[in-house]
């Protein structure tokens, strides 16, 4: 797969959000500065390879596939302990806080090292597919944003306000990514 | 330690978005079951170590602490079903894995902060329960709405869509879980309203 295939995969059919479903629970993207979104896509990036990795050249030969959730785990609370380290270190560290967007970031986090590890050989492609995921998800985020703003100023019915209103717009946005992606994929796959 | 959260409709959001990943993959029956038994035991594992492990270990240690054990309980769990189905494994593995990190799982992870809340935490594994059976039941529904007909055979799954195809897609599962969250909604609101 080339490089422009792998990033048009993520960005539509392969979406995390749309195929996943992995909605975040609530709007914000717009509030996030960009080096928030730079670490945010290589951390999705490093975790994408590192677990790829491991899957193909520790759990696979020994026929251990399915403890790649531990491993990852393990992985993920390395990466939250070095974090708070690097804080303790720089001065900057800052009590544990839980909402439901550092949930959200986690799980995003976990299913793109689940998808990307495992769908690739090449590492290039490993970093690519992870930070490709990573852009996909906020993308598609973003415009699920927009779409629930334009909503706000149509009279939707009262059942439909919210929650289901939410759901359905992100199955057409499903409908139609996957749609451009069943079109066009084979063109960019390479 | 702090956790956001404004009430009972956001609390409804929480979980209806959290199980959306297992709810969106439950396309047949067979996948549903498979699902919403791994959740469980990796909800119930997650639920259990927070309620069991003793204060003093602090909320950091409790979180991953219990987020192994559910990492463990979803390994078992895919062990388990490779033994017993191959061919679904190689299909929902990487589903069963997302097990693990789904936002009620990370939830169930969490310390509880008071007696109130420690309480309160047994709930907290009996609504692991209910929404196990969520899955399983949209699996059910989904493969109906797919198919025409429901199987627990794994082989025959989704694939001989005819009646409605998109309720087996993504898309579809994303419409449908909005069209039930809306109907729920409405009978909500029209139970208020036979109330007064």
């Amino acid at each position: 797969m080339s490089v422009i295939g792998l990033a048009f995969y993520f960005a539509l059919g392969g979406n995390v959000l749309f195929q996943w479903g992995l909605i975040p629970s609530r709007r914000g993207i717009r509030s996030a500065s960009l080096p928030s979104v730079m670490a945010f896509m290589v951390a999705a990036s490093v975790g994408g390879t590192v677990a790829g990795l491991v899957f193909r050249y520790v759990l696979t030969p020994w026929g251990l596939e399915s403890f790649a959730p531990v491993v990852l785990i393990l992985l993920l609370l390395g990466a939250g302990l070095a974090a708070r380290a690097i804080g303790a270190v720089t001065g900057k560290a800052n009590p544990l806080r839980i909402d439901d967007g550092t949930l959200q970031s986690t799980l995003v986090l976990y299913a793109i090292a689940i998808m990307a590890g495992g769908n690739f050989s090449s590492i290039w492609l490993m970093l690519g597919g992870g930070a490709s995921a990573a852009l996909g998800y906020l993308a598609a985020t973003r415009f699920l944003d927009d779409i629930m703003d334009r909503l706000d100023l149509e009279p939707v019915p009262a059942p439909f306000r919210g929650t289901p209103i939410r759901f359905i717009s992100t199955g057409l946005m499903a409908l139609a990514f996957a749609g451009i992606d069943a079109s066009f994929f084979v063109k960019f796959s390479g | 330690m702090a956790i956001d959260d404004k009430g009972g409709a956001r609390e409804a959001w929480t979980a209806i978005a959290g199980l959306a990943p297992l709810l969106v993959f439950s396309n047949s029956l067979s996948s549903g079951l498979v699902l919403g038994v791994a959740f469980l035991v990796v909800h119930s594992t997650a639920a259990a170590l927070s309620l069991l492990l003793p204060l003093r270990f602090g909320p950091a240690r409790v979180l991953g602490i219990s987020l192994f054990g559910a990492a463990v309980a979803a390994s078992l769990s895919a062990t388990v079903l490779r033994l017993i189905d191959p061919f679904l494994f190689e299909t929902a593995y990487s589903r069963l894995f997302l097990t693990v990190c789904t936002v009620p799982v990370l939830r169930a992870c969490l310390l509880p902060e008071s007696v109130a809340e420690r309480e309160r935490s047994i709930e907290n594994i009996l609504r692991g329960l209910g929404y196990s059976v969520v899955v399983i039941l949209a699996g059910a529904v989904r493969e109906f709405l797919a198919a025409g007909s429901i199987s627990v055979n794994s082989a025959s799954g989704p694939a001989s869509a005819s009646l409605l195809p998109i309720a087996a897609q993504p898309a579809g599962a994303f419409i449908l879980i909005g069209l039930a969250a809306a109907a729920f909604k409405a009978a909500m609101a029209a139970a208020k309203g036979s109330e007064r």
